[in-house]
Protein backbone atom coordinates (compact mmCIF):
# COMPACT_ATOMS: atom_id res chain seq x y z
CA UNK A 1 0.00 0.00 0.00
CA UNK A 2 1.51 3.23 -0.80
CA UNK A 3 1.31 6.42 1.27
CA UNK A 4 0.23 9.62 1.08
CA UNK A 5 0.99 12.85 3.04
CA UNK A 6 -2.49 13.92 3.74
CA UNK A 7 -2.59 18.01 5.24
CA UNK A 8 0.72 16.99 6.78
CA UNK A 9 -0.28 13.49 8.05
CA UNK A 10 1.43 10.23 6.64
CA UNK A 11 -0.87 7.44 6.09
CA UNK A 12 -1.93 4.23 3.84
CA UNK A 13 -4.04 5.31 0.91
CA UNK A 14 -7.13 4.38 1.23
CA UNK A 15 -8.39 1.26 -1.46
CA UNK A 16 -9.76 4.05 -3.43
CA UNK A 17 -6.64 6.60 -3.16
CA UNK A 18 -5.10 3.57 -4.50
CA UNK A 19 -6.84 2.69 -6.72
CA UNK A 20 -6.95 6.27 -8.26
CA UNK A 21 -3.25 6.53 -8.02
CA UNK A 22 -2.33 3.11 -9.77
CA UNK A 23 -5.03 3.86 -12.51
CA UNK A 24 -2.52 7.61 -12.64
CA UNK A 25 0.61 5.45 -13.38
CA UNK A 26 -0.71 3.54 -15.82
CA UNK A 27 -2.26 6.72 -17.89
CA UNK A 28 -0.67 7.47 -21.01
CA UNK A 29 2.62 10.31 -21.01
CA UNK A 30 0.73 13.66 -22.27
CA UNK A 31 2.23 14.88 -25.38
CA UNK A 32 4.42 18.11 -24.83
CA UNK A 33 2.65 20.82 -26.64
CA UNK A 34 4.16 21.78 -29.69
CA UNK A 35 4.78 26.01 -30.27
CA UNK A 36 4.29 27.72 -33.27
CA UNK A 37 7.93 28.40 -33.16
CA UNK A 38 8.95 24.99 -32.95
CA UNK A 39 6.30 24.07 -36.01
CA UNK A 40 8.40 27.01 -37.84
CA UNK A 41 11.82 25.66 -36.82
CA UNK A 42 10.65 22.39 -37.92
CA UNK A 43 9.16 23.18 -40.61
CA UNK A 44 12.66 25.70 -41.73
CA UNK A 45 14.62 22.63 -41.51
CA UNK A 46 12.27 20.60 -43.59
CA UNK A 47 12.47 22.93 -46.48
CA UNK A 48 16.60 22.94 -45.70
CA UNK B 1 70.01 -22.91 -111.46
CA UNK B 2 66.77 -22.10 -109.19
CA UNK B 3 64.86 -19.05 -108.91
CA UNK B 4 62.94 -17.53 -106.23
CA UNK B 5 59.44 -17.44 -105.92
CA UNK B 6 59.78 -13.19 -106.58
CA UNK B 7 62.05 -13.55 -109.52
CA UNK B 8 59.34 -16.28 -111.01
CA UNK B 9 56.42 -13.29 -109.66
CA UNK B 10 58.56 -10.70 -111.40
CA UNK B 11 58.82 -12.94 -114.40
CA UNK B 12 54.79 -13.00 -114.89
CA UNK B 13 54.17 -9.68 -113.67
CA UNK B 14 56.17 -8.37 -116.60
CA UNK B 15 54.00 -10.77 -118.92
CA UNK B 16 51.08 -9.08 -117.56
CA UNK B 17 52.36 -6.10 -118.08
CA UNK B 18 52.51 -4.48 -114.54
CA UNK B 19 54.88 -3.90 -111.62
CA UNK B 20 55.90 -5.92 -109.46
CA UNK B 21 53.74 -4.60 -106.76
CA UNK B 22 50.84 -3.58 -109.01
CA UNK B 23 48.95 -6.44 -108.41
CA UNK B 24 48.84 -7.41 -104.47
CA UNK B 25 46.51 -10.10 -104.48
CA UNK B 26 47.86 -11.89 -106.96
CA UNK B 27 51.38 -11.94 -105.14
CA UNK B 28 49.47 -13.33 -102.53
CA UNK B 29 47.56 -16.46 -104.36
CA UNK B 30 50.98 -16.79 -106.57
CA UNK B 31 52.13 -18.83 -103.64
CA UNK B 32 49.42 -21.60 -104.28
CA UNK B 33 49.47 -21.36 -107.24
CA UNK B 34 53.47 -22.63 -107.41
CA UNK B 35 53.04 -25.03 -104.97
CA UNK B 36 50.18 -26.81 -107.79
CA UNK B 37 52.92 -25.96 -110.66
CA UNK B 38 55.75 -27.13 -108.49
CA UNK B 39 54.05 -30.30 -108.31
CA UNK B 40 52.81 -30.58 -111.90
CA UNK B 41 56.34 -29.70 -113.38
CA UNK B 42 58.00 -32.37 -110.70
CA UNK B 43 58.48 -34.79 -113.81
CA UNK B 44 59.42 -32.99 -116.06
CA UNK B 45 62.54 -31.27 -113.69
CA UNK B 46 63.53 -35.46 -112.47
CA UNK B 47 63.77 -35.91 -116.61
CA UNK B 48 66.34 -32.61 -116.98
CA UNK B 49 68.12 -34.03 -113.87
CA UNK B 50 67.84 -37.97 -115.37
CA UNK B 51 69.42 -36.62 -118.24
CA UNK B 52 72.04 -34.50 -116.79
CA UNK B 53 73.09 -37.60 -114.59
CA UNK B 54 71.72 -35.31 -111.55
CA UNK B 55 70.12 -36.52 -108.12
CA UNK B 56 65.98 -36.74 -108.57
CA UNK B 57 63.94 -35.44 -106.47
CA UNK B 58 62.02 -37.54 -104.40
CA UNK B 59 58.70 -34.72 -104.14
CA UNK B 60 58.37 -31.26 -105.37
CA UNK B 61 59.29 -28.69 -103.32
CA UNK B 62 56.91 -26.98 -101.34
CA UNK B 63 57.45 -23.12 -100.83
CA UNK B 64 55.60 -20.78 -97.83
CA UNK B 65 57.26 -17.67 -98.97
CA UNK B 66 58.06 -16.17 -102.30
CA UNK B 67 61.55 -15.72 -100.83
CA UNK B 68 61.93 -19.48 -101.00
CA UNK B 69 64.91 -20.52 -104.00
CA UNK B 70 62.93 -23.06 -105.76
CA UNK B 71 65.66 -25.83 -107.07
CA UNK B 72 64.02 -26.09 -110.47
CA UNK B 73 66.27 -25.65 -113.65
CA UNK B 74 65.73 -22.46 -115.48
CA UNK B 75 63.87 -24.29 -118.28
CA UNK B 76 61.04 -24.40 -115.71
CA UNK B 77 61.40 -21.69 -113.81
CA UNK B 78 62.18 -18.98 -116.41
CA UNK B 79 59.43 -20.27 -118.89
CA UNK B 80 56.92 -22.86 -117.67
CA UNK B 81 56.23 -21.44 -114.35
CA UNK B 82 55.95 -17.93 -115.01
CA UNK B 83 53.33 -18.96 -117.65
CA UNK B 84 51.02 -20.93 -115.64
CA UNK B 85 51.29 -18.08 -112.81
CA UNK B 86 50.15 -15.62 -115.58
CA UNK B 87 47.37 -18.05 -116.73
CA UNK B 88 45.98 -18.23 -113.58
CA UNK B 89 46.23 -14.44 -113.48
CA UNK B 90 44.02 -13.66 -116.19
CA UNK B 91 42.08 -16.79 -115.31
CA UNK B 92 41.33 -14.34 -112.11
CA UNK B 93 40.39 -11.78 -114.56
CA UNK B 94 38.05 -13.71 -116.24
CA UNK B 95 40.08 -13.12 -119.39
CA UNK B 96 39.31 -16.89 -120.58
CA UNK B 97 41.09 -16.05 -123.64
CA UNK B 98 44.39 -15.17 -122.18
CA UNK B 99 44.48 -17.60 -119.37
CA UNK B 100 44.33 -20.16 -121.80
CA UNK B 101 47.08 -18.73 -124.46
CA UNK B 102 49.35 -18.88 -120.80
CA UNK B 103 48.13 -22.09 -120.17
CA UNK B 104 49.19 -23.43 -123.33
CA UNK B 105 52.35 -21.71 -123.24
CA UNK B 106 52.79 -23.15 -120.05
CA UNK B 107 52.07 -26.89 -121.37
CA UNK B 108 54.47 -26.37 -123.99
CA UNK B 109 57.04 -25.47 -122.00
CA UNK B 110 56.66 -28.19 -119.83
CA UNK B 111 57.01 -30.31 -123.23
CA UNK B 112 60.01 -28.88 -124.48
CA UNK B 113 61.72 -29.06 -121.15
CA UNK B 114 60.62 -33.31 -121.63
CA UNK B 115 61.91 -33.13 -125.26
CA UNK B 116 65.07 -31.81 -123.93
CA UNK B 117 65.55 -34.92 -121.91
CA UNK B 118 64.64 -37.43 -124.99
CA UNK B 119 67.49 -35.56 -126.77
CA UNK B 120 70.20 -35.98 -124.05
CA UNK B 121 69.02 -39.14 -122.60
CA UNK B 122 71.90 -42.01 -123.54
CA UNK B 123 70.38 -45.20 -124.32
CA UNK B 124 72.03 -47.20 -122.20
CA UNK B 125 70.94 -50.44 -121.16
CA UNK B 126 69.24 -49.78 -118.16
CA UNK B 127 66.72 -47.49 -120.44
CA UNK B 128 66.64 -49.90 -123.34
CA UNK B 129 65.95 -52.84 -121.63
CA UNK B 130 62.75 -51.58 -120.16
CA UNK B 131 63.20 -48.72 -117.82
CA UNK B 132 60.25 -46.30 -118.84
CA UNK B 133 60.76 -44.03 -121.36
CA UNK B 134 59.18 -40.26 -121.22
CA UNK B 135 57.76 -39.26 -124.17
CA UNK B 136 56.10 -36.19 -124.35
CA UNK B 137 52.67 -37.64 -124.30
CA UNK B 138 53.30 -39.42 -121.59
CA UNK B 139 54.67 -36.30 -119.66
CA UNK B 140 51.37 -34.45 -120.89
CA UNK B 141 49.44 -37.59 -119.71
CA UNK B 142 51.00 -37.49 -116.50
CA UNK B 143 50.82 -33.84 -116.52
CA UNK B 144 47.28 -33.44 -116.83
CA UNK B 145 46.37 -36.12 -114.14
CA UNK B 146 48.72 -34.15 -111.90
CA UNK B 147 47.17 -30.61 -112.42
CA UNK B 148 43.96 -32.47 -112.30
CA UNK B 149 45.00 -33.42 -108.77
CA UNK B 150 46.41 -30.05 -107.68
CA UNK B 151 44.19 -28.20 -109.13
CA UNK B 152 41.66 -29.94 -106.69
CA UNK B 153 44.01 -29.67 -103.59
CA UNK B 154 44.48 -25.63 -104.45
CA UNK B 155 40.64 -25.35 -104.38
CA UNK B 156 41.11 -27.72 -100.33
CA UNK B 157 43.20 -25.28 -100.06
CA UNK B 158 41.50 -21.66 -101.08
CA UNK B 159 38.17 -23.38 -99.56
CA UNK B 160 40.45 -23.87 -96.24
CA UNK B 161 41.48 -20.43 -96.10
CA UNK B 162 38.23 -19.09 -97.00
CA UNK B 163 36.34 -20.85 -94.55
CA UNK B 164 39.15 -19.71 -91.60
CA UNK B 165 38.50 -16.22 -92.53
CA UNK B 166 35.04 -17.01 -92.63
CA UNK B 167 35.47 -17.91 -89.36
CA UNK B 168 37.44 -15.25 -88.03
CA UNK B 169 34.87 -13.05 -89.06
CA UNK B 170 32.18 -14.76 -87.49
CA UNK B 171 34.80 -14.74 -84.35
CA UNK B 172 35.03 -10.92 -84.54
CA UNK B 173 31.60 -10.54 -85.51
CA UNK B 174 30.59 -12.12 -82.44
CA UNK B 175 33.36 -10.66 -79.95
CA UNK B 176 31.25 -7.50 -81.33
CA UNK B 177 27.99 -8.31 -80.68
CA UNK B 178 28.63 -9.65 -77.22
CA UNK B 179 30.55 -6.25 -76.72
CA UNK B 180 27.43 -4.34 -77.70
CA UNK B 181 25.19 -6.59 -75.75
CA UNK B 182 27.25 -5.96 -72.74
CA UNK B 183 26.88 -2.08 -73.70
CA UNK B 184 23.45 -2.32 -73.80
CA UNK B 185 22.48 -4.36 -70.81
CA UNK B 186 24.84 -1.48 -69.17
CA UNK B 187 22.94 1.58 -70.61
CA UNK B 188 19.48 -0.46 -69.12
CA UNK B 189 21.18 -0.95 -65.90
CA UNK B 190 22.49 2.78 -65.81
CA UNK B 191 18.61 3.69 -66.78
CA UNK B 192 17.00 1.34 -64.32
CA UNK B 193 19.08 2.93 -61.28
CA UNK B 194 18.64 6.31 -62.35
CA UNK B 195 14.82 5.62 -62.76
CA UNK B 196 14.79 4.13 -59.15
CA UNK B 197 16.83 7.56 -57.52
CA UNK B 198 14.31 9.48 -59.51
CA UNK B 199 11.69 7.72 -57.69
CA UNK B 200 13.12 7.70 -54.54
CA UNK B 201 13.74 11.55 -54.96
CA UNK B 202 10.72 12.30 -55.73
CA UNK B 203 8.83 10.10 -53.36
CA UNK B 204 11.05 11.71 -50.67
CA UNK B 205 10.34 15.34 -51.83
CA UNK B 206 6.52 14.00 -51.96
CA UNK B 207 6.90 13.21 -48.31
CA UNK B 208 9.01 16.64 -47.74
CA UNK B 209 6.10 18.37 -49.14
CA UNK B 210 3.51 16.95 -47.06
CA UNK B 211 5.47 17.11 -44.07
CA UNK B 212 5.76 20.56 -44.80
CA UNK B 213 2.18 21.21 -45.34
CA UNK B 214 1.58 19.48 -42.15
CA UNK B 215 3.59 21.79 -39.97
CA UNK B 216 2.10 24.57 -42.09
CA UNK B 217 -0.94 23.32 -41.27
CA UNK B 218 0.04 23.06 -37.46
CA UNK B 219 1.89 26.07 -36.86
CA UNK B 220 -1.12 28.26 -38.68
CA UNK B 221 -3.13 26.69 -35.88
CA UNK B 222 -1.00 27.42 -33.22
CA UNK B 223 -0.67 30.85 -34.63
CA UNK B 224 -4.40 31.29 -34.22
CA UNK B 225 -4.20 29.93 -30.77
CA UNK B 226 -1.55 32.32 -29.77
CA UNK B 227 -3.53 35.29 -30.88
CA UNK B 228 -6.67 34.14 -29.31
CA UNK B 229 -5.00 33.31 -25.97
CA UNK B 230 -3.08 37.30 -26.72
CA UNK B 231 -6.73 38.60 -27.37
CA UNK B 232 -7.62 36.80 -24.10
CA UNK B 233 -5.06 38.23 -22.28
CA UNK B 234 -5.16 41.51 -23.12
CA UNK B 235 -8.56 41.74 -22.80
CA UNK B 236 -8.43 40.65 -19.17
CA UNK B 237 -5.37 42.89 -18.81
CA UNK B 238 -7.99 45.67 -19.80
CA UNK B 239 -10.35 44.79 -17.84
CA UNK B 240 -8.44 44.61 -14.80
CA UNK B 241 -7.25 47.97 -15.35
CA UNK B 242 -10.88 49.36 -15.64
CA UNK B 243 -11.64 47.42 -12.55
CA UNK B 244 -8.17 49.18 -10.76
CA UNK B 245 -8.79 52.57 -11.93
CA UNK B 246 -12.79 52.64 -11.17
CA UNK B 247 -11.46 51.22 -7.59
CA UNK B 248 -9.29 54.16 -7.10
CA UNK B 249 -11.81 56.77 -8.52
CA UNK B 250 -14.43 55.37 -5.91
CA UNK B 251 -12.60 54.12 -2.89
CA UNK B 252 -13.55 56.60 -0.58
CA UNK B 253 -16.82 56.16 -1.02
CA UNK B 254 -17.66 52.60 -2.53
CA UNK B 255 -16.73 50.20 0.16
CA UNK B 256 -16.31 47.02 -2.79
CA UNK B 257 -14.36 49.01 -4.37
CA UNK B 258 -11.84 48.86 -1.65
CA UNK B 259 -12.50 45.06 -1.29
CA UNK B 260 -11.68 45.21 -4.92
CA UNK B 261 -8.41 46.75 -4.42
CA UNK B 262 -7.33 45.33 -1.71
CA UNK B 263 -7.59 41.94 -3.55
CA UNK B 264 -5.81 43.15 -6.36
CA UNK B 265 -2.92 43.70 -4.65
CA UNK B 266 -2.68 41.51 -2.11
CA UNK B 267 0.46 39.96 -2.05
CA UNK B 268 0.97 35.79 -1.90
CA UNK B 269 0.97 34.19 1.15
CA UNK B 270 3.25 30.88 1.88
CA UNK B 271 0.22 28.86 3.33
CA UNK B 272 1.82 25.13 2.87
CA UNK B 273 5.30 24.02 2.94
CA UNK B 274 6.12 20.32 2.55
CA UNK B 275 9.46 18.53 2.86
CA UNK B 276 9.96 14.93 2.16
CA UNK B 277 12.02 13.34 4.52
CA UNK B 278 14.23 10.48 4.62
CA UNK B 279 11.87 7.23 5.08
CA UNK B 280 8.84 8.51 4.68
CA UNK B 281 8.07 6.86 1.17
CA UNK B 282 5.34 9.45 0.37
CA UNK B 283 3.73 8.69 -3.02
CA UNK B 284 1.25 11.25 -2.88
CA UNK B 285 0.65 14.69 -1.08
CA UNK B 286 -2.74 15.95 -0.74
CA UNK B 287 -3.79 19.44 0.70
CA UNK B 288 -7.34 20.65 1.67
CA UNK B 289 -6.26 23.15 4.33
CA UNK B 290 -3.10 25.37 5.17
CA UNK B 291 -0.75 25.09 7.47
CA UNK B 292 -2.69 26.99 9.86
CA UNK B 293 -5.85 24.89 9.82
CA UNK B 294 -8.04 26.87 7.71
CA UNK B 295 -10.03 25.30 4.49
CA UNK B 296 -8.62 26.02 0.95
CA UNK B 297 -10.46 28.29 -0.65
CA UNK B 298 -7.88 30.09 -3.37
CA UNK B 299 -8.30 32.46 -6.44
CA UNK B 300 -4.64 32.03 -7.26
CA UNK B 301 -2.30 29.59 -6.26
CA UNK B 302 1.37 29.22 -6.81
CA UNK B 303 3.62 26.63 -6.49
CA UNK B 304 7.21 26.08 -6.05
CA UNK B 305 8.84 22.58 -5.84
CA UNK B 306 12.06 21.89 -5.43
CA UNK B 307 13.69 18.69 -5.97
CA UNK B 308 16.73 17.87 -4.55
CA UNK B 309 19.94 18.15 -6.35
CA UNK B 310 21.50 14.55 -5.10
CA UNK B 311 17.82 12.84 -5.66
CA UNK B 312 18.49 11.32 -8.64
CA UNK B 313 20.52 10.22 -10.86
CA UNK B 314 21.75 12.56 -13.76
CA UNK B 315 19.13 13.39 -16.86
CA UNK B 316 16.93 11.20 -14.89
CA UNK B 317 13.06 12.30 -15.89
CA UNK B 318 10.60 12.61 -13.07
CA UNK B 319 7.03 13.79 -13.35
CA UNK B 320 4.91 15.84 -10.64
CA UNK B 321 1.78 15.74 -11.35
CA UNK B 322 -1.11 17.73 -10.19
CA UNK B 323 -5.06 17.46 -9.81
CA UNK B 324 -6.97 20.23 -8.50
CA UNK B 325 -10.42 19.69 -7.05
CA UNK B 326 -10.33 16.08 -8.03
CA UNK B 327 -12.20 17.11 -10.66
CA UNK B 328 -11.18 14.46 -13.90
CA UNK B 329 -8.85 11.77 -13.71
CA UNK B 330 -8.69 11.91 -17.60
CA UNK B 331 -5.29 12.88 -18.84
CA UNK B 332 -6.37 12.34 -22.35
CA UNK B 333 -9.05 15.47 -22.24
CA UNK B 334 -7.38 17.54 -19.93
CA UNK B 335 -4.93 17.70 -22.81
CA UNK B 336 -7.43 18.07 -25.24
CA UNK B 337 -7.70 21.50 -25.36
CA UNK B 338 -9.52 24.84 -24.48
CA UNK B 339 -12.69 22.55 -23.09
CA UNK B 340 -10.91 20.12 -21.33
CA UNK B 341 -12.19 19.76 -17.90
CA UNK B 342 -9.52 19.02 -15.51
CA UNK B 343 -6.04 20.44 -15.06
CA UNK B 344 -3.11 18.22 -15.15
CA UNK B 345 0.30 19.93 -14.83
CA UNK B 346 3.95 18.27 -15.04
CA UNK B 347 6.82 19.06 -13.73
CA UNK B 348 9.53 17.44 -15.26
CA UNK B 349 12.71 17.26 -13.98
CA UNK B 350 16.46 16.90 -16.09
CA UNK B 351 18.59 17.48 -13.72
CA UNK B 352 18.98 19.77 -10.88
CA UNK B 353 16.29 22.81 -10.75
CA UNK B 354 13.67 24.04 -9.51
CA UNK B 355 9.93 24.50 -10.82
CA UNK B 356 7.10 26.76 -9.95
CA UNK B 357 3.57 27.98 -11.34
CA UNK B 358 0.64 29.69 -10.91
CA UNK B 359 -2.71 29.48 -11.27
CA UNK B 360 -5.57 32.10 -11.09
CA UNK B 361 -9.68 31.78 -11.12
CA UNK B 362 -10.47 34.15 -13.35
CA UNK B 363 -13.98 34.33 -14.20
CA UNK B 364 -14.78 30.83 -12.85
CA UNK B 365 -12.01 29.46 -14.88
CA UNK B 366 -8.71 28.00 -13.49
CA UNK B 367 -5.91 28.93 -16.01
CA UNK B 368 -2.04 28.28 -15.64
CA UNK B 369 -0.50 30.15 -18.51
CA UNK B 370 2.87 30.68 -16.90
CA UNK B 371 5.19 28.40 -15.94
CA UNK B 372 8.26 29.06 -14.36
CA UNK B 373 11.88 27.48 -14.52
CA UNK B 374 14.54 28.29 -11.61
CA UNK B 375 17.64 27.54 -12.55
CA UNK B 376 20.16 26.18 -10.32
CA UNK B 377 24.31 26.67 -10.70
CA UNK B 378 24.70 23.23 -12.96
CA UNK B 379 21.75 23.18 -15.39
CA UNK B 380 18.07 24.13 -15.87
CA UNK B 381 14.96 22.73 -16.45
CA UNK B 382 14.85 21.48 -19.92
CA UNK B 383 11.30 19.72 -20.61
CA UNK B 384 8.99 21.64 -18.02
CA UNK B 385 5.95 22.17 -19.38
CA UNK B 386 2.44 22.55 -18.24
CA UNK B 387 -0.13 21.82 -20.67
CA UNK B 388 -3.08 22.74 -22.15
CA UNK B 389 -7.00 21.62 -20.95
CA UNK B 390 -6.31 24.21 -18.06
CA UNK B 391 -9.56 25.64 -17.75
CA UNK B 392 -12.27 24.11 -15.75
CA UNK B 393 -15.12 25.81 -13.91
CA UNK B 394 -14.49 26.42 -10.30
CA UNK B 395 -15.00 28.82 -7.70
CA UNK B 396 -12.09 28.10 -6.17
CA UNK B 397 -9.24 25.95 -5.63
CA UNK B 398 -10.15 23.99 -2.53
CA UNK B 399 -8.12 20.63 -3.02
CA UNK B 400 -4.58 20.38 -4.42
CA UNK B 401 -3.77 16.69 -5.57
CA UNK B 402 0.09 16.10 -5.98
CA UNK B 403 1.27 12.57 -7.01
CA UNK B 404 4.46 11.19 -8.41
CA UNK B 405 4.35 9.86 -12.00
CA UNK B 406 7.21 7.01 -12.92
CA UNK B 407 8.60 7.44 -9.59
CA UNK B 408 7.62 4.83 -6.48
CA UNK B 409 8.02 8.05 -4.08
CA UNK B 410 8.48 11.74 -4.06
CA UNK B 411 12.73 12.08 -3.95
CA UNK B 412 14.03 12.26 -0.81
CA UNK B 413 14.20 16.41 0.17
CA UNK B 414 11.74 17.34 -2.01
CA UNK B 415 10.17 20.37 -1.12
CA UNK B 416 6.70 22.29 -1.75
CA UNK B 417 5.36 25.04 -1.15
CA UNK B 418 2.38 26.44 -2.06
CA UNK B 419 1.34 30.43 -1.93
CA UNK B 420 -2.18 31.58 -2.43
CA UNK B 421 -4.97 34.03 -2.24
CA UNK B 422 -8.30 33.56 -0.83
CA UNK B 423 -11.38 35.32 -2.64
Amino acid sequence: MSKIMDNGEIRDMTPEEQAQFDKDQSAPMPEPEVTAEELLARLEALLK
Amino acid sequence: MGKTGSQIFKIASALIYEGVNDDKESKAFTIAFLNIHLQECLAAENSIRRSKGEVELTEAPWIESLDTEIDYHDKLTRTALPYACVSHYYAEAMNEERARYFDDKYKDAISLASVAVEEGVNYDDSVSSGTTYITPTSVNSANEAAIRANNAAALAMAAKMAAEEATNDADTAAANANSAYLGVSEAVQSAQEAAQAATQAASEAQRLIEAAQTSADNAESAAQQSAASAQNAAASAQEANENVSEAVSTHNSDANAHAILARKTETMRLLISRTIGAGENVSAITCTQDDAGNALALIDVEMRIRVGANSLANNDTSLIRLRINDVSSDYQSSYSGVSATSLVACLVRNTYSDGQFSMVTNHGYVTSNGFSRCYDALSSAVNSTVYEGSKFTVSSITKLYLFVFGLTYFPVGTVIEIYGRAA
